[in-house]
């Protein structure tokens, strides 16, 4: 199906940056924006796949997930807050 | 919470990866509901970032990677809104780092944050200063587990 759109300028040109930066042509990008959009997600379930797989069997409780997540965040920051360089 | 006006909310990003480790769990549950429009999901760059870079910490017998985050990234983009732009309007006292998930909240007219962050829950805490400065400054935001949040998607299903 084609269509025909009005956009305000400083959108078009957002668009066409972006469409550059991907390599594609403008009508393509804006294409596959709205393909994206109106995708159906995944179920989460087929997101997860093995990883989910090993969890159910791993006998881990959802506590100690949580735990270790919040864990983990904590460092991520913590390494972030470093200062690098000497 | 209605089923015509789905409540806005911004997730923390352990609620993402939480969802891809425990199919089964709330946060999955919470991010089903996304899916499915029960709730609508914002996320901002720094969120996106600590999506991206959470694999680095998390304990490997978990078995997350890098392509299993970006599969579950490249779907949030068929339900999420992603947001731009997100001007600074709360600092954290305990840990600024958790701003970055109230400013996207009242930005987007979020009503919900979820989370299990104890930081975040101690601004929900009206025996303490923060809690009454944040409820004041903030009144209708919310910062609950995903568990509350799975909850009320069930109730809302009538489930």
């Amino acid at each position: 199906m084609d269509i025909s759109i009005s956009i305000p300028d400083e959108v078009a040109t957002q668009l066409e940056k972006r469409a550059e930066a991907s390599g594609q042509p403008l009508p393509a990008f804006v294409s596959h924006l709205v393909t994206t959009f109106t995708a159906r997600p995944t179920p989460i379930e087929e997101l997860s796949g093995e990883i989910g797989r090993r969890f159910l069997q791993s006998g881990i409780t959802e506590g100690e997930l949580a735990d270790d997540l919040e864990r983990a965040k904590h460092e991520l920051r913590a390494a972030r807050r470093k200062p690098t360089g000497t | 919470m209605s089923r015509t006006d789905p409540a806005r909310v911004v997730f923390d990003c352990n609620v993402y990866s939480q969802a891809l480790i425990s199919p089964k769990g709330p946060a999955a549950a919470c991010l089903t509901g996304a899916q499915q429009g029960d709730i609508l999901p914002f996320v901002s760059d720094y969120v996106l970032q600590e999506v991206r870079e959470l694999p680095r910490k998390i304990k490997p017998k978990y078995g997350v990677d890098d392509t299993s985050i970006e599969r579950l990234i490249h779907d949030l983009e068929t339900f999420a809104y992603f947001v731009k732009d997100v001007p600074s309007v709360y600092v954290h006292p305990i840990d600024p780092d958790d701003s970055h998930y109230i400013d996207p909240a009242v930005a987007t007219k979020a009503q919900i944050i979820t989370t299990r962050d104890e930081h975040l829950h101690r601004l929900m805490d009206q025996t303490q200063q923060i809690g009454r400065d944040f409820k004041r400054l903030f009144p209708a935001i919310a910062v609950i587990g995903p568990e509350t949040l799975a909850e009320r998607i069930r109730q809302q299903r009538g489930l």
